[in-house]
């Protein structure tokens, strides 16, 4: 009997294998042997020889999964595959996987469709390569629990989603690997709870293009999109997202543009990990960027800025290895926002140094910096403290010296005796351009007296080659650079009351930026003005009183009219109210009244 | 006079095994001997006659314990970069774990990321070997040769690639063959009892799938976790215990992995599963499993190698050829 049984067996399997001679099929952990039909079909437009396939098959009982193998062993497309996977004995939740390729030698031209039914007790995870092209002749649709791998060496434009009724739940949703050596066009879709996509990659080409944006979206997490070429994709990450949690770790396109949108929770980088994790592209950036929370990693944009950012959370880099930043190459042309204090590290524009501006607003709070703005909020050289925003600062290249984060501030009247050190920060980061502060210092240091003579007006309109006002003093001090900032520290000279200093860049270079280009002050102190040999800059200045002090604004150190026209001309804050008023006049003319300060 | 030929020969024929200094550069090697093999029964491989192909090997060879880490990448990444015509922060130089400071022109590891696997492209994988072969030489001709020419690498016009498919003879590093990938992880020589081969289908030497979990937890695998809900990576050698018959370790989970096997000249056979990927894992980890893959994808690999000839066995084998001469 049991020969007999064999024997049966050994006939049907046989019979089984003949009728899928384009086919080769092979199994485990099944019950018996799966039922597979295919029908051939005629009359489509998918190249070789089409299939339609049907699959049933049964995890035998003492399996917690099952396998099926289906290779092309000729020059065969698929136009649908439908699988009804079955648990078998109820009880612990099993699946089936699918893989479909081809043999060596053999062509798989195209797929159109794997789909598992909804009637389905057990799970199915499809791994999927080998095709020449996945999708693309209008069905373009593939439905099963969870997408191991998809691989194609041509274009891949379908639905890919893991939302399916019915089955198991021994899978969780997940999309492994999608890879296309084409472009890669449709919708990706992993939104189920928890659902996460690991890998999506164009290896020689685009996903998406300008005209055809595709659809990515995971409830969980997204781990990486590249593209060889330009990525035109709206990216979802999260349940509701932009609203709720969901982390997106890197998006990049090697040679080309990203366009779209991303909305998810944070851009975020593990616990561990490097500073690779990235959204990237090598051309302008036209991205509308909506997040929940942080922003942890680099955004990197090769061309302009067209985008928008709306991050509820924090531009920043406080813990571990975040390495939150946006550096733009071209353009800032789009909107920025983040929350209060949110600007924690930086934001870089005209990296590629061809006069490139800032042309659109950052807004940290309720704190907005831009071109149309006015008094400190005006970009690009702002006057809102660094520590308002955060701490970071936003340097347009070449990175000039922020007015108020510097020790004294820029123009002002330091008047606490003389200081032993100054600190000159700037927008971004600098450093010396020979790394020997020594031998060539990074900034040079002119000094004069807070005495002038009439014919000249003010200091700040003296160029420092004019030697009958500015003596320079560079070689008496010592200087050190970190990160935005350069420390001039007393040595054998020492800053002086009744002095006033203005400060040029030397050997002052824009760090982290390619070809370090030079430092250039711009301000309303005229630096190097005319002066031959000397590179253009303006100049970083602040005086030091001694004497009369503040009401002695012709700084001729007589209190007399001639300070009362002084201000008239050009009024100043004298009573620290931050208003240059009347109150400011009466307190002046008091003091010249009474000749005293 | 035949008999010293024939010893000579012998102990030649058994390895790949060069006359002098191999550095074994600070990996971990396991070697695997059993020269000539069988390849799996259908028994071995139920359902998939095709895997019956793979496993036999007939020389002496080794394989690092776990795959390439970062540390060791990182080496290799400062090395490069200075020849490298791409992008120093493409993703086949830098993984997920170093980032590349432009202003000193070099690379710097994610702290915690020593031993995090490092995944990269089958063609910076080849150069990796290359230089390995090449002594660690930090001049350009070391990227590009040695294991495998990489001025062969290229496309044709339909999309094939020109690459060349095996390793070099005479190379002392390169990727693991898909034959030396399935023996080192599956292949157990006493099997079914002592001097009774065989293959088991898991490459933890079991044919009951490996316990997905944290090790600390009695786990064997990282594979069934899921990434980002359970952590992003865990070192490679996390489980110590959980070998193959041979002694390496992370064959589930970790990264999946490039071997050299060119399936045709679209792909590679790469195999094993990965940190993260959740319930279904244990698919990939089967013997009659594998996939293929372009070069340009992503994945971990180990290092193949030759095994280093002690010199005192040459030694042993000179004296003893001299010996049997003279009695003649």
């Amino acid at each position: 009997m049991n020969k007999l049984y064999y024997l049966v067996f050994l006939i049907v399997s046989i019979f089984t294998e003949c009728v899928h001679a384009n086919w080769s099929v092979t199994h485990s952990g099944l019950v018996l042997f799966p039922t597979i039909t295919r029908t051939q079909v005629f009359g489509t437009s998918l190249p070789g020889t089409v299939w339609d396939i049907t699959i049933d098959a049964t995890v035998a009982s003492g399996s917690s999964f099952g396998t099926i193998n289906l290779q092309s062993t000729n020059n065969d497309s698929i136009r649908y595959c439908t699988i009804t996977a079955r648990n078998g004995s109820s009880g612990t939740p099993k699946f089936i996987q699918i893989g479909i390729s081809r043999q060596s030698g053999a062509t798989f031209p195209a797929v159109e469709s794997v789909i598992r039914t909804s009637s389905s007790t057990a799970d199915v995870q499809l791994v999927l390569t080998g095709a020449g092209q996945i999708g693309g002749y209008g069905i373009d649709l593939f439905k099963v629990d969870k997408i191991s791998e998809l691989s194609c060496s041509g274009n891949l434009d379908a639905t890919i989603t893991t939302s399916v009724s019915g089955g198991s739940g021994a899978l969780s949703p997940q999309i492994g690997t999608i890879r296309s050596g084409g472009d890669i066009f449709g919708s990706i879709l992993c939104s189920d709870a928890g659902g996460q996509i690991l890998e999506i990659q164009s290896t020689a080409g685009n996903i998406g293009s300008a005209s055809s944006t595709v659809t990515i979206w995971a409830d969980n997490n997204i781990q990486t999109i590249e593209a060889d070429g330009s990525i035109y994709a709206d990216i979802d990450v999260g349940s509701n997202p932009g609203v709720s949690g969901g982390n997106l770790l890197r998006v990049v396109a090697n040679d080309g543009v990203l366009d779209g949108r991303i909305r998810a929770g944070k851009l975020h980088v593990p616990t561990m990990s490097s500073l690779d994790e990235e959204i990237s592209c090598t051309g302008d950036f036209s991205v509308d960027v909506t997040l929940s929370d942080d922003i942890h990693i680099p955004i990197i944009i090769g061309g302009d800025f067209l985008g928008e950012i709306d991050c509820d959370g924090s531009l920043t880099d406080t813990s571990g290895n975040w390495d939150g930043r946006i550096e733009i190459g071209g353009d800032l042309d789009g909107d920025i926002s983040l929350e209060a204090s949110g600007l924690v590290t930086h934001i870089y524009v005209n990296l590629n140094d061809d006069d490139s501006e800032w042309l659109g607003e950052v807004t940290v709070g309720s704190t907005t910096l831009g071109p149309g703005e006015s008094g400190d909020n005006e970009s690009p050289y702002y006057g809102v403290l660094s520590s308002t925003l955060g701490g970071g600062a936003i340097g347009l290249v070449p990175f000039n010296f922020h007015p108020k984060d510097c020790a004294p501030d820029h123009g002002s009247t330091y008047s606490s005796g003389a200081p032993t050190s100054v600190e000159i920060h700037h927008y971004g980061p600098v450093k010396d351009g020979d790394g020997n502060t020594s031998s060539t210092p990074p900034v040079r240091v002119y000094e004069a007296s807070i005495y002038i003579d009439s014919m000249y007006g003010q200091h700040k309109n003296v160029e420092v080659c004019e030697t009958a006002v500015w003596t320079e003093v560079t070689s008496g001090f010592d200087y050190s650079v970190s990160g935005r900032v350069v420390t001039i520290t007393n040595d054998t000279d020492s800053f002086a009351t009744d002095s006033v200093y203005q400060i040029i860049p030397a050997d002052l270079v824009c760090d982290d930026v390619t070809g370090n280009p030079d430092v250039v002050y711009v301000s309303d102190w005229v630096g190097t003005d005319s002066c031959t040999g000397m590179n253009d800059t303006d100049g970083y200045g602040f005086k030091v009183f001694g004497g009369f002090g503040m009401f002695d604004l012709n700084e001729n150190f007589a209190l007399e009219t001639g300070d009362i026209a002084t201000w008239i001309a050009a009024p100043v804050d004298l009573d620290d109210d931050l208003d240059a008023d009347a109150l400011d006049l009466a307190a002046l003319i008091t003091a010249v009244a009474n000749g005293q300060e | 006079m035949r008999s010293t030929l024939f010893l000579c020969l012998g102990l030649f024929a058994t390895s790949y095994a060069v006359a002098g200094p191999v550095p074994d550069y600070g990996f971990d090697w396991a070697e695997i001997g059993a020269l000539g093999n069988r390849r799996p029964l259908l028994s071995e491989v139920p359902g998939f006659p095709d895997a019956a192909q793979y496993g036999s090997v007939n020389y002496h060879y080794r394989m690092t314990r776990t795959e390439v880490v970062t540390s060791q990448w990182l080496e290799f990444a400062n090395a490069y970069v200075a020849h490298y015509d791409g992008s120093p922060t493409a993703f086949e130089m830098t993984g997920w774990w170093l980032s590349y400071d432009s202003s000193i022109g070099q690379y710097s590891m994610a702290d915690g990321a020593a031993l995090a696997p490092v995944e990269t492209t089958w063609r910076m994988a080849a150069r990796f070997t290359n230089w390995l072969s090449n002594g660690k030489s930090n001049d350009a001709p070391a990227f590009e040769n040695g294991a495998y020419d990489t001025s062969t690498f290229g496309r044709n016009p339909d999309a094939t690639f020109t690459d060349q498919l095996e390793h070099t003879p005479g190379a002392a590093f390169w990727i693991p063959t898909y034959d030396e990938w399935v023996k080192g992880m599956h292949y157990d020589p006493n099997r079914y009892g002592q001097g009774e081969e065989g293959y088991w289908r898991y490459p933890h030497s079991s044919d009951s799938e490996p316990l997905s979990g944290f090790p600390e937890e009695g786990g064997e695998t990282n594979a069934g976790l899921t990434w980002g809900q359970d952590g992003w990576f865990m070192d490679a050698g996390s489980y110590p215990d959980v070998q193959s018959p041979w002694g390496l370790l992370d064959g589930s989970g970790g990264a999946r992995e490039w071997t050299e096997t060119a399936f045709d000249r679209m792909y590679r056979f790469i195999d094993g599963s990965e940190f993260g990927e959740g319930n279904g894992f244990q698919v990939r980890d089967l013997i009659e499993q594998w996939s293929i893959a372009f070069p340009e994808g992503y994945y971990g690999f180990r290092v193949a190698g030759v095994i280093p000839a002690p010199w005192s066995s040459s030694l042993a084998i000179g004296g003893l050829s001299l010996l049997l001469r003279k009695t003649r």
